[in-house]
């Protein structure tokens, strides 16, 4: 599971201070889905990146997995961010000098795993995805949705704990876009916790749970079933 | 090591990454030539040059009127110099030690495949011996009637010096054995053996400094000018110079081209040696520096192009060493190639030096220190830019840019 207990993120630049957190407190379970949705600038990419440990905070605590990271090295932070967090990102960031194959090790590579288990689990991943006869083709050579599948894959190799997805489906049509929310859905089954931020609210409501940030700050939504009737109406 | 995926990831930036093989390998070839040579001209650096060197002067007359009798000349310059208080000897040669530069092959039989063998051959009358102290160590020295003064006129005889007999019959006798000055002709028999004296610059820098012979000629004509070389009392060289100089503002149809010790004419021969090794060496330092300017910029280039790729790397788990030990093992794959490349190249070339000039300069202990040298210049220019790209924050790959 994953908490945060007033946890704020300001930027400052020169000229101003940008609250883009503001004393957050969330507690999500191990095993769900939640979707995050909420205007632009509004804190989401933000709230991501403490989640994921990509950036650091200067109030709150956050618990990941039980352990307390504040305050921990950047080795630490490198090291849980392998074993615990699996990032899928909309603009897929896969290494492009590197074949499929050796994009997905990479992650493999830094946990320290042996030649033959790196193989058995970037083929895995490959066959959970469906690419699994792609694994020497550049990441040019394939479509944006298999690209995303591809990025999905780098990202459960390692088997985290969490997934975190920043608008995994923001550059794709609907269809690749439905492909990967499966693909997602799917990993999500086998007990993987997934915190995915969304501008489409349709894919949000098949989480089980919606949050929204707005202005920094993050709130539950309960959608009740008549709102989904009054929106499809 | 993630050495396949580099390879895999090099091959995606083959042309820079060929580039700075051959830059590297360019380096490699040029550095370790010239530390090889200068090596090599240093090697023969200050030889004892076996004689008395801060007692001998060297008188070097220019005769300007063609229609002169030189050889008369030369007999009536000898005399009035002898005749100098303070003056031991004086012989006149066609040479002088440590400027010997005309350097000439002999050969040992007259068939056409015969070895060569490099020397110097100095023609001078019976005195040169004395002037230049040599020992006579076997053999006879000549005297005054072997000389020979006719132009037309071919020796016979010769003396070699040590070094010179050692080169041709190793080990064995060479007293009244047959030298052929010329491929095939002009054969002269071995009479005597003197210790060893510097010949020249050339010889010198191929290690054999020592290699001489002595004609006994003196058949001075017009365009074969002489050099009288003067041994002097200890100690009143230098103050004989002046007196010396002045019996030729006396004399007519010749003026006094030059007078000094041989002792300075040693110092100008090392000095020319030594600057020349300083410049090869200097050259080879500025290419370095060229060099591992080009590596910092290459890999300060690749740092600005990857950054995103470094975030990817950095979020996926990658600590910063991870990083630092990417870009140093990606400079190291193109290093080694390099100096692979490089070391071939070098070899190749001593390798043509060593047939074309008989000159051995290969030296592998150096040319593997070199190698390691660069390479540890090469992990200094990759390692300063690589600061920079373990700074990339992870946060990139969720911000762009
Ligand atoms: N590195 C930064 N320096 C300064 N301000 C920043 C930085 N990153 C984000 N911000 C600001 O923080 C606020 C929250 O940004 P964030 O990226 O989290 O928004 P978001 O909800 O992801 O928006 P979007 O839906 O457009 O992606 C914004 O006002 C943004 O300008
Ligand atoms: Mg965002």
């Amino acid at each position: 599971m994953l908490k945060m207990e007033n946890v704020s993120k300001i930027y400052r630049t020169e000229l101003i201070e940008t609250h883009a957190l503001r004393k957050v407190d969330l507690h999500i379970k191990a095993g769900e889905f939640v979707a995050i949705t909420g205007p632009s600038g509004s804190g989401k990419t933000t709230f991501l990146n403490l989640a994921g440990l990509l950036e650091t905070f200067e109030e709150g605590d956050y618990y990941l997995d039980g352990e307390n990271v504040r305050g921990m090295n950047d080795n630490q932070l490198s090291d849980l961010r392998n074993e615990k967090i699996g990032f899928i990102f909309q603009s897929f960031n896969l290494l492009a000098d590197l074949p499929l194959y050796q994009n997905i090790e990479v992650p493999l590579r830094y946990r320290g795993l042996s030649q033959a288990d790196r193989k058995q689990r970037v083929e895995q991943a490959l066959e959970t995805v469906g690419l699994a006869s792609r694994a020497k083709h550049l990441p040019t050579q394939l479509s944006g949705g298999q690209q995303q599948r591809v990025a999905i894959a780098r990202a459960i190799a390692g088997e985290p704990k969490f997934l975190l997805a920043d608008e995994p489906t923001g550059n794709l049509d609907s269809l690749m876009a439905q492909q990967v929310m499966e693909l997602l859905e799917k990993i999500n089954q086998s007990g993987t916790t997934i915190i995915m931020v969304t501008h489409d609210d349709k894919l949000a409501r098949r989480a089980h749970r919606n949050i929204q940030i707005f202005d920094g700050q993050v709130s539950d939504l309960e959608y009740s079933v008549a709102d989904d009737i009054v929106k499809r109406a | 090591m993630e050495i396949k995926s580099i390879l895999l990831s090099l091959k995606q930036n083959k042309f820079m990454a060929s580039i700075m093989v051959l830059q590297i390998a360019f380096t490699m070839a040029v550095l370790s030539l010239s530390v090889l040579l200068a090596a090599a001209t240093l090697k023969e650096w200050n030889l004892p040059s076996g004689i008395p060197h801060d007692d001998i002067i060297r008188v070097t007359p220019r005769f300007y009127d063609p229609n002169m009798n030189v050889a008369a000349a030369v007999q009536h310059d000898l005399q009035r110099l002898q005749a100098i208080d303070g003056v031991q000897a004086v012989s006149p040669t066609d040479q002088v030690p440590f400027a010997a530069e005309v350097v000439r092959d002999v050969y040992l039989s007259v068939e056409e495949e015969a070895q060569s063998y490099k020397t110097n051959i100095f023609s001078a009358d019976e005195k040169l011996l004395k002037v230049l102290d040599l020992t006579l160590i076997a053999g006879r020295a000549f005297t005054f009637s072997d000389v020979i003064a006719d132009p037309d006129a071919k020796n016979s005889e010769v003396m070699i010096s040590q070094s010179m007999a050692k080169a041709l019959f190793d080990n064995g006798n060479a007293l009244d054995k047959t030298v052929w000055l010329n491929k095939g002709s002009d054969p002269v028999k071995i009479v005597g053996i003197y210790s060893d004296f510097m010949n020249g610059e050339t010889l010198n820098y191929f290690g054999k400094s020592y290699q001489t012979m002595i004609l006994p000629r003196s058949s001075w004509q017009f365009a074969a000018e002489p050099h009288y070389l003067l041994r002097m009392t200890p100690g009143l060289a230098v103050q004989k110079l002046e007196d010396i100089a002045t019996v030729f503002y006396q004399e007519q149809g010749r003026y006094l081209a030059v007078y000094e010790r041989l002792s300075r004419i040693q110092k100008r021969m090392y000095d020319g040696r030594g600057s020349r090794a300083l410049t090869f060496l200097v050259i080879s330092l500025v290419l370095v520096l060229i060099t591992s300017f080009g590596i910092a910029g290459f890999t300060s280039f690749q740092v600005n192009q990857r950054r995103k790729q470094i975030g990817i790397r950095r979020a996926l788990g990658g600590r910063k060493s991870d990083i630092m030990a990417y870009f140093l093992t990606e400079n190291s794959i193109i290093t080694f190639a390099g100096l692979l490349l490089g070391t071939v190249v070098t070899l190749f070339f001593s390798f043509e030096l060593s047939t074309m000039e008989q000159q051995n300069i290969l030296d592998l202990v150096l040319l593997m220190v070199i190698a390691l040298l660069l390479w540890f210049i090469n992990v200094v220019a990759v390692w300063l830019p690589g600061r920079r790209a373990v700074k990339v924050p992870p946060a990139i790959v969720t911000r762009g840019s």
